[in-house]
């Protein structure tokens, strides 16, 4: 038999120089010297926090080497040890991403803090100055196109401003001349983020104008007054963060406008599954030889918690893909992006996907 | 030898639903201090290791071998029991930590991780001494009950008892190849192929590591490293076997037939996890140096409960047996090993089942 298979053999080389490359037990041996200190994950540690709003913190970290850099309006996943569970979460970095190479490590994470979110809340009562926590990798494609637009529209529902904040800064940074018409959407006068850093980055970015709309006094921000509201909306090419709601009637809208810019969302809670009706469908678990029933009007994952099964998972918004699972037999949707797959053999995203027929995972 | 209890379903029943509360009170409190005590022990496993390994290669005479030879076996030690064993049960999966998932965790130990979360988890967890299922009673080469059919061989079990005791750590890696099979014609050779193939790739790696590498790695001192290596595998052998055969081969554990056991409620499963187990007294370095399995009968009811919380609820569960009349088999390391020993030596003669009820009474301590 021919033996083609290079991480086989990648493997059959590190078993020879066991235990000298595990990287679990060289982290563990750092650690004790230095908690951010790993040979290959991410860890970083917690130099200013400062309170934005009643409810809403912002962390200043500062990474280890293996902090790759990021792009202004992507996220990371944090994690955190609740009551001895490791939980993660994925937060928007709300600064622009360093230069140097001292610099690139800096980061600022702007957290809202949401009563009964196990993470949130969490950080919002223990995270202190000095803490060590370990992150992910970078993701997202929520970032400015590379060739930047000179006109445009940032929407930003509660603390999805936070990676706007990211790419005003960038923009500042650069010396942007072009314009930017953001609006800000917040519940009170109270509640309203970055208020002086915003007036600040205003100086610096000549092209930004800064529009607040407050939901208790004005109510919901009507999006068909948008065209009003800002001059030139066509031209526009807006990025949108907030709430699901807000979001999905965006989308509506855009589709219902074909004269509309182009619309780019950055999601961060999964889209609730309609529910269906009709037969059950059954998923097989192949790996762990078990069962389980699609229940409508939930998600994979959940059904397979709900059956007493454990997938790994991370965000729970088809954002961080460590739910990812190899279907190997049926149809999903995606929640998503709507798309469904229906070829053998593809990987899907557990947290954002259901059944459409019967399926068979490899979990 | 105490006799089985003998329990009405109703009383089986409360009994199910008393001890299903104790665990749903305990699952419910799992929190920081488990995995704070899990984390203790990894990284007292890994220092002992880093210690044993550093003083056996490094250090010179012979005293610092013989604390480099204790700091490894303890290292080995407290790895398969108290952190492996205990982490591919699945006691700390709630904490979503990769690298102490029962998924994922291997152990230092020549036996393969699939390999044993079959024959152990699956087979010996579930069928827990019912003669014919539970192939880890007697690991297939003794007779501890005359239950169990006499050959000539067993005349001899003395001596292969002392050889696996010796090769423990072996004798756990093959026992689900299932060699038995293969020589009864009962599998074929592709199979065995098959099934060892787990086997050889860990016992290679195991191999490899302790007696080639790492005295390689010391140069001229390599004599010291390999003798050390294989002096450590030895203690950690004979003492987990030990604590091993204390578990369920004591004078007082039960067995159990196939009929006895057909359509057993789970009150009735509870009650011959009780019986069928062996507990061990013991300060608590003891307890942690066997992995909690001195907590046999609580581990048995509950495997995937975090080691340390069997020893919280001991005295509650042996205030449940007392109510309902359970024997509750529990004694110093030494009485009960003593039991052990005794039932190695009476069952290697034809011992017939009514010959053995009028064995003298075992004088526990």
């Amino acid at each position: 038999m021919l033996r083609t298979d290079t991480p086989t053999q990648k493997r059959r080389l590190g078993r020879l120089i066991e235990p000298f490359n595990d990287r679990v037990a060289w982290d563990l041996l750092l650690q004790r010297l230095n908690p951010t200190w790993s040979v290959g994950e991410i860890r970083a540690r917690v130099i200013r926090r400062a309170e934005e709003s009643d409810d809403t913190f912002s962390l200043y970290l500062q990474a280890n080497r293996h902090w790759p850099g990021h792009q202004a309006g992507q996220h990371l996943r944090l994690q955190v040890e609740i009551n001895g569970v490791l939980r993660q979460r994925v937060f928007s970095i709300s600064s622009a991403p360093g230069k140097t190479r001292a610099t690139r490590g800096q980061l600022r994470l702007t957290i809202q803090r949401q009563p009964g979110q196990g993470v949130t809340d969490w950080l919002y009562q223990n995270a202190r100055v000095g803490q060590v926590f370990t992150l992910g990798a970078p993701g997202g494609d929520f970032t400015l196109p590379a060739a930047v637009p000179t006109k445009l529209l940032m929407i930003a529902g509660g603390s999805g401003l936070t990676p706007m904040m990211a790419m005003l800064h960038h923009l500042a940074e650069r010396g942007h001349v072009g314009d930017i018409h953001l609006i800000q959407l917040c519940r009170k006068p109270a509640q309203r983020l970055f208020a002086v850093e915003l007036d600040a980055l205003a100086r610096q970015l000549p092209g930004l104008t800064v529009d607040v709309h407050f939901s208790h006094a004005n109510g919901r921000l009507k999006l068909e007054s948008l065209t009003d509201r800002v001059p030139d909306f066509d031209e526009r090419h807006t990025l949108l963060c907030g709430p699901n709601t807000l979001m999905e009637q965006a989308m509506t809208f855009w589709q219902g406008r074909t004269t509309a810019g182009p619309l780019q969302i950055e999601r961060f809670a999964a889209p609730r599954p309609a529910g269906q009706s009709g037969g059950l469908l059954s998923v097989t678990a192949s790996q762990s030889e078990q069962m389980f029933t699609q229940i409508p009007g939930q998600t994979l994952l959940e059904s397979a918690e709900a059956s007493g099964l454990s997938p790994d998972y991370g965000c729970r918004a088809g954002i961080c893909r460590t739910c990812l699972c190899r279907k190997t037999q049926g149809q999903v949707r995606n929640l998503i992006t709507g798309l469904a797959s229906s070829q053998a053999d593809e990987w899907i995203q557990l947290c954002v996907s259901v059944a459409e027929s019967d399926l068979q995972l490899d979990l | 030898m105490a006799e089985k209890a003998q329990l009405d379903p109703q009383q089986l029943d409360d009994l199910a639903r008393e001890l299903d509360a104790l665990r749903t009170e305990v699952t419910a409190d799992l929190g920081q201090r488990d995995a704070d005590h899990i984390r203790r022990m990894v990284r007292r496993a890994q220092g002992s290791a880093v210690a044993g390994r550093g003083l056996l290669m490094f250090g010179f005479g012979p005293i610092s071998w013989a604390v480099g030879v204790l700091a490894l076996a303890h290292a080995k030690i407290l790895e398969n029991m108290e952190i492996g064993h205990n982490v591919m049960h699945g006691q700390y999966d709630w904490m979503n930590d990769p690298t102490l998932n029962s998924k994922t965790y291997d152990w230092d130990i020549v036996c393969a991780r699939e390999h044993w979360i079959h024959s152990h988890n699956v087979e010996h967890h579930d069928h827990t001494n019912i003669l014919g299922k539970d192939h880890d009673y007697g690991y297939g080469m003794l007779r501890l009950t005359p239950e169990q059919r006499w050959r000539p061989s067993a005349l001899l079990q003395p001596f292969w008892y002392l050889l696996l005791a010796l090769n423990f750590q072996w004798g756990v890696a093959i026992h689900d190849i299932k060699l038995g099979r293969f020589f009864k014609g009962r599998m074929s050779r592709q199979e065995l192929k098959q099934r060892s193939r787990p086997f050889l790739r860990k016992a290679g790696k195991q191999l490899f590591k302790d007696y080639v590498f790492f005295p390689a790695l010391a140069f001229w001192q390599w004599p010291r490293v390999l003798l050390g290596n294989l002096c450590a595998n030895l203690i950690r052998n004979l003492w987990t076997n030990a604590i091993i055969f204390c578990g369920h081969f004591t004078e007082d554990a039960q067995t159990f037939s196939l009929r006895e056991t057909r359509d057993e409620s789970r009150g009735h499963w509870y009650l011959r996890q009780i019986q069928g187990s062996s507990n061990l007294e013991g300060g608590r370095w003891f307890h942690v140096l066997s992995g909690h399995l001195s907590h046999q009968i609580e581990h048995h009811l509950f495997p995937d409960m975090p080691a340390p919380r069997l020893a919280e609820i001991a005295p509650r569960v042996r205030e449940i047996c007392q109510r309902y009349g359970i024997h509750y088999n529990s004694a110093g390391f030494w009485a009960q090993y003593r039991t052990v020993l005794k039932r190695i030596f009476v069952h290697a003669l034809p011992t017939r089942a009514h010959r053995s009820r009028a064995l003298p009474e075992p004088d526990q301590g």
